[in-house]
């Protein structure tokens, strides 16, 4: 260690600290402590970030909480009860969020995936690459409002941009994407795609980076053609960060809305009857718009339980552990 | 005999004396103050004398606080209100009312500095509004006075305090509110909030499409009072409406609001609808009066063509400009949008508009009758301040949301924001009498035509929504009006089981 470091009084002080602790806790025990010492910020962050919501939302679920969070009133099963036998909604929100899930979560996972390879691989010029890859990151850096804003000016059926370009190429131009299923849907993967492409795509373009030249020059030596060395080289060694950026955006979409409801504001009646409204956004209506704060609750639960459904998944179906371990990217 | 020459010159001497005093008056008297100038002082005493009037028996009645008060120091007070690009006489009002108070505590012996944190937004997402209030009192901070929430939600969470001990404290003061406002603030026995302007619904055309459609001025004059007997209908004016379209005059021929609100509810009261029940409380849906609202609507939309099917969801913006700048025949408006375009720039050439333009331009008239001989109408009722549970001056503050609207700072709201004044007094204050020419033609109909329908049911809400998805599949032709009745009034009654009452 550097003696500029050793000698530094953040150091110092840290040992020092860490030698008056040691002293009080017995030898064998001390390495089985400090871990634990040293983890606690993480596990204080996540208990109050992640698993108190959690247990409040759980509570939550079995009350009838109405108007305000804290007038709560026990009242078993009843909003599961609901859920299932008189909830006139929910077998359309499955079948919207389902669509909605597996429709962006193509383009997440896949179509970035295609986008990093594109620029990183075949466009050899790194400034079109970069203009291209920050074009995709444009959204991620807009907030939610403006983003939707954006959009609403782009579709307009009068003023819109969309509709022109459709119609100056000869296509069929609906003039309503706002409202109007299936071109709603249509909308609603596009927004929500778009912004999410661009997680895939840097993950991905850093893999492929870091995948050393010497492979891909050796491929081309050998007459592989440009598709052979993306089928046989890239795609087996970007195995884990697809994996990866599947999984994530997979819990992500399952629980994501915030651009649903930022396009389609004006109440839950435009969402429903424009068909994108989706189980999170259900549940954020019942709770938000309703003031159904312990029904929202218990359709919100159902996300919860999903997501840990989809992980256990990753984690032993897919040998999700393995990607845990070092060596990310395996050459 | 020597007496009567000395008796003589002493009168003629008075006599020369009066004539030299009074010609020394004249000379050194001001030739007087300028008549206009005179007539400017007198005016502004009376109207300085008319504000003491109008708050004296304020002054007397706040001799009763005394006691319950600290005698001085400040109190920190602050509001919340909200509404369109005009309605800021909200908050400001409030603020000049913290002051004026303040002024009043100090005439009874209290010196009270009261500061007044008036906070106003332009809200078009009313949800957001509910639930930035709502996290604001969850953690304790929600401002003294709130408005723009929905009072029954509110009194259910226990948001808000009722006003019955101060109402009845200052009753006599009160009196200058008409009492359907005050009927309107009632929820399960309790009065919930301080009256603070009228909003009424106005069904607006344009007076020059019309000309171009080769309408007579008189003609045209004659429209409103035609509208209000019954003898021309909403499909007389979509008849119109199409007409001008094939024309090329404007490009549709109705437009209304982009969510849902009290002038899409108009069509159904029109036919006899009913969204609650006073003597239940519970909420209702009229399948008869659904299915004339939702058939005019798909008429318009779908078989006529003159009501863009994409209304739902277009923005407030678009459709102000749509009406202003004459592409649009009838507008399915509310009174303030008279205010809102002379303040708001929405003309492409004149900006904002004056008020003689649209005196010239656009007229003004009930909501339509369905069929002829039929009801024309509009809706009426309050805007409310309500005090928040956690404020620690509920007196105060209902004290401040009461003065708030005394006849200067109402008739400055009501000229500003064209919402009609709330109190009585208002109509024969001089600058209101002066200015409110529009409001007086407006207030003339509602009084006469107005129906004040508050809906006093926590889940009105999640209806207001069901209505809004099946309104857009009527406009967008998804379903048909039969449809749209059976599947609303099978969605609701999942929803909301033993709260909705259904009539055929």
């Amino acid at each position: 260690m550097k003696r500029y470091v050793r000698e530094s009084p953040i150091f110092l002080g840290l040992t020092g600290f860490l030698k008056r602790v040691k002293r009080y806790i017995p030898g064998g025990v001390s390495g089985k402590v400090l871990p634990f010492f040293f983890m606690s910020p993480f596990f204080i962050l996540i208990s109050v970030m992640w698993f108190a919501p959690v247990g409040i939302t759980t509570y939550m679920a079995f009350t009838k909480t109405q108007w305000t969070i804290t007038n709560m009133q026990f009242i078993g099963l009843d909003n599961f009860v609901r859920i299932f036998t008189r909830d006139i909604r929910v077998v359309d929100t499955i079948y919207i969020t389902v669509l909605y899930v597996s429709s962006v979560l193509a383009i997440n996972a896949f179509f970035s995936l295609v986008l990093a390879i594109f620029t990183t691989y075949f466009i050899k010029k790194e400034p079109i690459s970069m203009a291209i890859r920050l074009a995709w990151l444009i959204p991620r850096i807009t907030p939610a409002v403006i983003y939707a804003l954006l959009w609403r000016w782009f579709i307009d059926p009068n003023i819109g941009l969309l509709n022109t370009l459709l119609g100056s190429l000869g296509l069929p131009t609906p003039r309503d994407w706002l409202l109007t299923p299936p071109y709603s849907q249509i909308l609603m993967i596009a927004v929500n795609g778009y912004v999410g492409a661009s997680f895939g795509m840097i993950i991905y373009s850093a893999a492929i980076t870091s995948i050393p030249r010497d492979i891909f020059h050796a491929a081309i030596a050998d007459g592989a053609t440009d598709l052979q060395v993306c089928r046989h080289i890239i795609l087996p060694l970007l195995k884990w960060p697809i994996f990866f950026v599947t999984s994530w955006q997979c819990l992500s979409l399952i629980s994501s809305y915030e651009h649903i409801l930022a396009l389609w504001a004006g109440g839950a009646g435009v969402a429903r009857a424009a068909e994108v409204e989706v189980w999170a956004l259900y549940a954020y209506s019942k709770a938000f718009y309703a003031s159904e704060y312990g029904y929202g609750a218990a359709l919100s639960i159902f996300l919860v339980a999903i997501g840990l459904i989809f992980i256990f998944i990753f984690f032993r179906v897919f040998g999700f552990e393995r990607m845990m371990q070092p060596s990310k990217v395996e050459v | 005999m020597s007496q009567k020459p000395s008796s003589t010159y002493l009168i003629v001497g008075l006599i020369i004396g009066l004539i030299i005093g009074a010609a020394i008056g004249w000379a050194v008297t001001p030739k007087g103050v300028p008549e206009e100038e005179y007539n400017a002082v007198v005016s502004e005493r009376d109207a300085l004398r008319s504000e003491l009037d109008a708050i004296r028996p304020e002054y007397e009645a706040l001799k009763a606080l005394v006691g319950t008060l600290p005698t001085d120091g400040v109190i920190t007070m602050s509001a919340w209100s909200a509404g369109s690009p005009v309605d800021y006489y909200r908050a400001e009002n409030l603020k000049r009312a913290a002051k004026l108070l303040e002024t009043l505590l100090r005439g009874v012996g209290l010196n009270i500095t009261i500061e007044m944190d008036s906070y106003y937004e332009h809200v078009s997402d009313w949800g957001a509004w509910k639930s930035k209030f709502a996290s604001a009192f969850e953690a304790g901070e929600a401002p003294d006075i709130i408005s723009g929430i929905d009072m029954v939600e509110a009194a259910e969470a226990g948001w808000i305090v009722s006003v019955d001990e101060y109402y009845a404290k200052y009753k006599d003061l009160l009196a200058d509110i008409p009492e359907y406002l005050w009927d309107a603030v009632k929820y399960k026995g309790k009065m919930w909030g301080v009256p603070q302007d009228v909003a009424s619904q106005v069904f607006y055309f344009r007076k020059d499409v019309l000309r171009q459609l080769g309408w007579s001025e008189e003609e045209i004059e004659a429209l409103p009072d035609k509208i209000a007997k019954g003898e021309v209908t909403w499909y007389d004016l979509a008849e119109v409406g199409k007409e001008a379209v094939a024309k090329g005059l404007v490009q549709w021929g109705f437009f209304h609001r982009p969510n849902w609100g009290t002038s899409l509810e108009i069509p159904y009261y029109l036919a006899g609808g009913d969204f609650y029940d006073v003597e239940t409380g519970k909420l209702v849906l009229d399948k008869s009066a659904l299915k004339d609202m939702f058939t005019l609507f798909y008429t318009l939309a779908q078989v006529d063509k003159v009501l863009p099917d994409t209304m739902i969801g277009t923005s407030w913006r678009e459709i102000h400009m749509g009406f202003v700048n004459g592409r649009v025949l009838f507008w399915l408006g509310g009174s303030w949008h008279w205010g809102e375009w002379q303040k708001v720039e929405y003309h492409e050439t004149l900006g904002a508009l004056p008020e003689s333009y649209l005196w010239e331009n656009v007229g003004f008239a009930l909501y339509p009758a369905l069929e002829k001989g039929g009801k024309a109408g509009v809706t009426t009722g309050p805007w409310k301040y309500y005090i928040c549970s956690q404020s620690k001056y509920p007196e105060l503050a209902f004290l401040i949301c009461y003065l708030a609207t005394i006849p200067p700072y109402d008739t400055d709201h009501a000229l500003t924001s064209s919402h009609l004044p709330v109190r009585y007094s208002t109509l024969n204050y001089p600058p209101f009498v002066e200015k409110g020419g529009f409001l007086y033609k407006v207030s003339t109909f509602v009084a006469k035509h107005g129906m004040s329908k508050p809906i006093l049911h926590p889940k009105w809400g999640i209806l207001k929504d069901m209505l809004l998805e099946h309104l857009v599949k009527v406009e967008k032709g998804t379903l048909t009006p039969d449809e749209a009745v059976e599947s609303l009034v099978n969605a609701a009654q999942a929803e909301l089981g033993e709260e909705l009452i259904v009539r055929e």
